[in-house]
């Protein structure tokens, strides 16, 4: 057929090898404790090489491997998508305070967002990770007050063009309270440019959960993906080529956080508002 | 004479660009108006006359720089929030743009109950169907999404909804402009019926006379934001019409 | 002289309610030089029609029919092939002409394009031709909006500049899509300037898609009527605006300011369940017991055809 191609109403092919993906991740998160055939606290021989009974090898402690790339699947899971909510859940409503209300409130809060983002964010988290010294929860309380920055300008300018559309004067003159109004007609009309950005928050608390566990300031007593990384460093995996050791986990990283970003890209919604033009 | 439901005494709107005030807008200048009940005032003029402004302005959206607006004698700057939820119900404004009169992600029925709930009304199918044939809709399209109706049919869906909450004095924007001319003179004919059925005062903004002239018994003609005339729309003289752009 | 033949037109679109034939069996002549103007409702199918002539329908679409033009079939072309013919033979302007514009270039760049990709001669050489087109326009700084970018120009002054790109190419068809919607009465008496200098001083014929009767008035030779996807009338157009034979057109007519605002009666028509007999039937005044039943077909005599039983 000749002509443009019209906006594809069904989930694109990329998309839905992304959801495969993260429901695959999602599913062993849940299921850890049936599919993993051991405890990953469950000591063995050290240092094993892959083989029938361990597919993956032991690690310094003797824990089966796979066991805790099963398990560590929930520990990064829960980093990413608690962190993305947090963030997701202020940046939404700043930026929809800011972009409903404009005037002063938007001044001062996006004044706010200015300093925030001049914030170095990695340094910042590994500065606070080493202070505090307790567990993820903490870490995810961390980085989500630190990352909603970037959502609420998206949401912010979103919800300024929103605005100018006749149907929230009429909202107003009908006599719809601002809250109401926020998050009944506003709030569904920018819920399209915020679940990509929700999707790629998952993805960088899931890269940054496992970079600052490489570094040593996770917390050992939790089996994560990137802890098993530091320590397949730390403890002589490297050194004596164990390689199975800190690939698998780099791999499960990089396979998840693709799984979100392929989701996050290739959502194919089109934008529900039609027209902006002012009344 | 029937009874005055909105004056505008010495209105004038002034926009002021860049911190401090740097550059300064007069849109409207010394408008002084009345609207009474039952009757239609209409506001002609060209595009940047201010006529949407003023409009905004009478339905109580935005605030003028200077003068009052008052309804049923009591000013608007005045009021207490009792008071002006009772101004909200009784003065509507209907928007130019058929597009986006209506939230795009809620199907006409939702569009319906929300403003049912709001004034605290039945829902009931019968209430929303009996508005929709009053503004010559069928209730098929209930289920249906602003986008898979016309300009035509979103316009009177979102006058039903006006409509619900039983106005007295409705602001109507240049609600035709945007429409073919054909679905204008139903809409033109609907309006009327209305206002004898219900005795609403309209406030009618246009830019072409003709309709101004169909509608309006009393019209105020604005040139760049000044009254250029004001009184019945028979004694306007067309050479006075086309001087304002009209 | 170019002439188009449109012959049994058809579009259908997939949609996700069923299917919605938007425009059924079209048969249209357009004759080299003339300006023909298809009036008709929003959702009668002009519009798709100017579309499909130059293959820009979506690709939900589905098209029958033939279009001939310069003795072969339009719609059996390559895009590659009908790439060549849209602009250089059949231009078109479509409907918002300041979003047509790339912001980032000059006017005087713009208006030379389309000289530089299908004739292939340098950007530089096209500036003669830019400032005729220009001048022929009613613009007076010609030498100095070269420069200009389209922010610096008012929306009326951007349609100009469009139209002028469109006919750099002199093309033997242009078809102007709706160039008077949604503007405000200063902008269209511009618009109706432009549309009469482009049909005295170019050889051009004009194929004018509009609901805008006034401007069809001045501009058009000749009329056709469309109304729920199919022609209803054709005629010349003082016969047209002085004596309408279809119902529909008569009622079209007496639904304008100038005579009165008289409604048409009834809801709009439905394109995906419309009604069967004649489209207009449930609407029309003077319909008759067969109106319900028989479909009227197209009925020519001399210069003037109507679909309407009241003829047969």
């Amino acid at each position: 057929m000749r002509g443009p191609e019209p906006n594809s109403r069904r989930f694109p092919k990329v998309h839905r090898l992304g959801l495969a993906l993260l429901l695959g991740f999602l599913l062993i998160a849940v299921l850890a404790e049936v599919i993993a055939p051991y405890d990953p606290w469950q000591r063995f021989q050290p240092y094993l090489s892959p083989r029938p009974e361990h597919w993956l090898g032991t690690n310094d402690l003797g824990n089966d491997i796979l066991s805790e790339l099963l398990h560590g699947t929930r520990v990064s899971l829960l980093v990413g998508l608690g962190t993305a909510g947090i963030a997701t859940a202020l940046g939404l409503v700043v930026g929809l305070i800011s972009g409903y209300f404009r005037g002063a409130v938007d001044e001062l809060l996006m004044g706010l967002t200015d300093v925030m983002l001049m914030i170095p964010r990695i340094p910042m988290v590994i500065i606070l990770a080493a202070f505090l010294k307790s567990g993820y929860g903490v870490i995810v309380l961390v980085l989500g007050l630190l990352w909603w920055t970037p959502t609420a300008r998206i949401v912010r300018s979103k919800v300024l063009q929103v605005r100018e559309s006749a149907f929230v004067a009429g909202q107003r003159t009908l006599g719809f309270g601002h809250l109401r109004i926020m998050f009944s007609d506003i709030l569904p009309n920018i819920l399209h440019v915020l679940s990509p950005k929700f999707m790629l928050t998952v993805a960088s608390a899931m890269i940054t959960e496992a970079s600052l566990s490489f570094l040593g300031l996770g917390d050992p007593g939790v089996k994560s993906w990137g802890m098993m990384i530091h320590f397949a460093f730390e403890k002589g995996g490297f050194i004596r080529d164990l390689w199975w050791w800190y690939t698998a986990p780099g791999l499960a990283i990089t396979l998840c956080v693709l799984s979100l970003v392929l989701i996050g890209f290739a959502a194919g919604k089109e934008e529900p508002v039609a027209a902006a033009l002012p009344g | 004479m029937s009874a005055v439901l909105m004056k505008a005494q010495d209105v004038c709107q002034v926009f002021r660009s860049g911190w401090p005030a740097r550059r300064t807008l007069e849109v409207l200048q010394d408008i002084n108006l009345k609207v009474r009940s039952g009757q239609t005032l209409g506001i002609v003029g060209d595009s940047g006359s201010g006529k949407t402004t003023l409009g905004r302005i009478l339905a109580g959206v935005d605030r003028p720089t200077c003068g009052t607006v008052s309804y049923k004698g009591s000013r608007l700057s005045g009021l207490t929030p009792v008071q002006w939820a009772a101004f909200r119900r009784r003065v509507q404004m209907l928007f130019q743009d058929p597009e986006g009169a209506l939230n795009p992600v809620k199907t006409i029925r939702r569009s319906f109950e929300e403003v049912g709930r709001l004034a605290g009304i039945s829902k009931s199918e019968t209430v929303v169907s009996d508005l929709l044939r009053t503004v010559g809709l069928s209730p098929e399209i209930l289920p249906r999404l602003p986008r898979q109706l016309s300009g035509g049919q979103n316009q009177r869906v979102a006058l039903a909804r006006i409509l619900m909450l039983e106005p007295e004095l409705i602001v109507l924007d240049e609600p035709t402009s945007a429409l073919d001319v054909s679905v204008q003179a139903q809409i033109l004919h609907l309006l009327k019926s209305l206002q004898r059925q219900r005795n609403l005062a309209y406030v009618y903004i246009a830019h072409d006379i003709r309709v101004i002239r169909f509608m309006c018994d009393q019209v105020v003609l604005l040139d760049k934001g000044g009254v250029k005339f004001q009184g019945r729309s028979e004694e306007l003289r067309p050479d006075v019409a086309l001087s304002a752009g009209v | 002289m170019s002439c188009l033949h449109l012959r049994n037109l058809t579009v259908d679109f997939a949609t996700p309610s069923g299917n919605l034939r938007a425009v059924d069996g079209v048969r249209l002549d357009h004759e080299g030089g003339e300006s023909l103007a298809l009036i008709g409702e929003t959702g009668c199918g002009k519009s798709v029609v100017a579309h499909a002539i130059l293959g820009l329908l979506p690709g939900n679409a589905t098209v029958g029919g033939v279009i001939e033009f310069q003795d072969r079939n339009l719609l059996a072309m390559s895009e590659r092939e009908l790439a060549k013919v849209r602009g250089a033979q059949i231009g078109i302007v479509l409907q918002n002409p300041s979003l047509a514009l790339n912001p980032i270039h000059n006017i005087g760049r713009q208006i030379g394009e389309p000289l530089v990709v299908h004739r292939g001669v340098a950007l530089r050489s096209t500036r003669p031709k830019v400032l005729s087109r220009l001048r022929r326009l009613g613009f007076l700084d010609v030498e100095g909006h070269l420069d200009a970018f389209p922010f610096e120009f008012s929306g009326g002054m951007n349609q100009r500049v469009l139209i002028a790109a469109s006919l750099i190419l002199e093309p033997q068809v242009l078809i102007a899509d709706e160039p008077t919607k949604g503007l405000d009465a200063g902008l269209r008496g511009l618009v109706r300037k432009e549309m009469l200098t482009i049909k005295h001083l170019n050889s051009s014929s004009l194929l004018l898609i509009t609901h805008d009767l006034e401007l069809t008035r001045d501009i058009a030779d000749r009329v056709a009527v469309m109304y729920g996807g199919q022609i209803v009338e054709i005629a010349p157009a003082e016969s047209f605006f002085s004596g309408p034979l279809h119902p529909y057109t008569r009622a079209l007519l007496q639904s304008l300011p100038e005579n009165g605002f008289h409604p048409i009666p009834g809801p709009p028509l439905s394109l995906t369940d419309p009604p069967g007999g004649c489209r207009f039937h449930p609407r029309c005044p003077e319909r008759g017991e067969e109106c319900a039943r028989r479909r009227p077909d197209l009925y020519a005599s001399g210069r003037r055809a109507v679909r309407c039983l009241l003829y047969s």
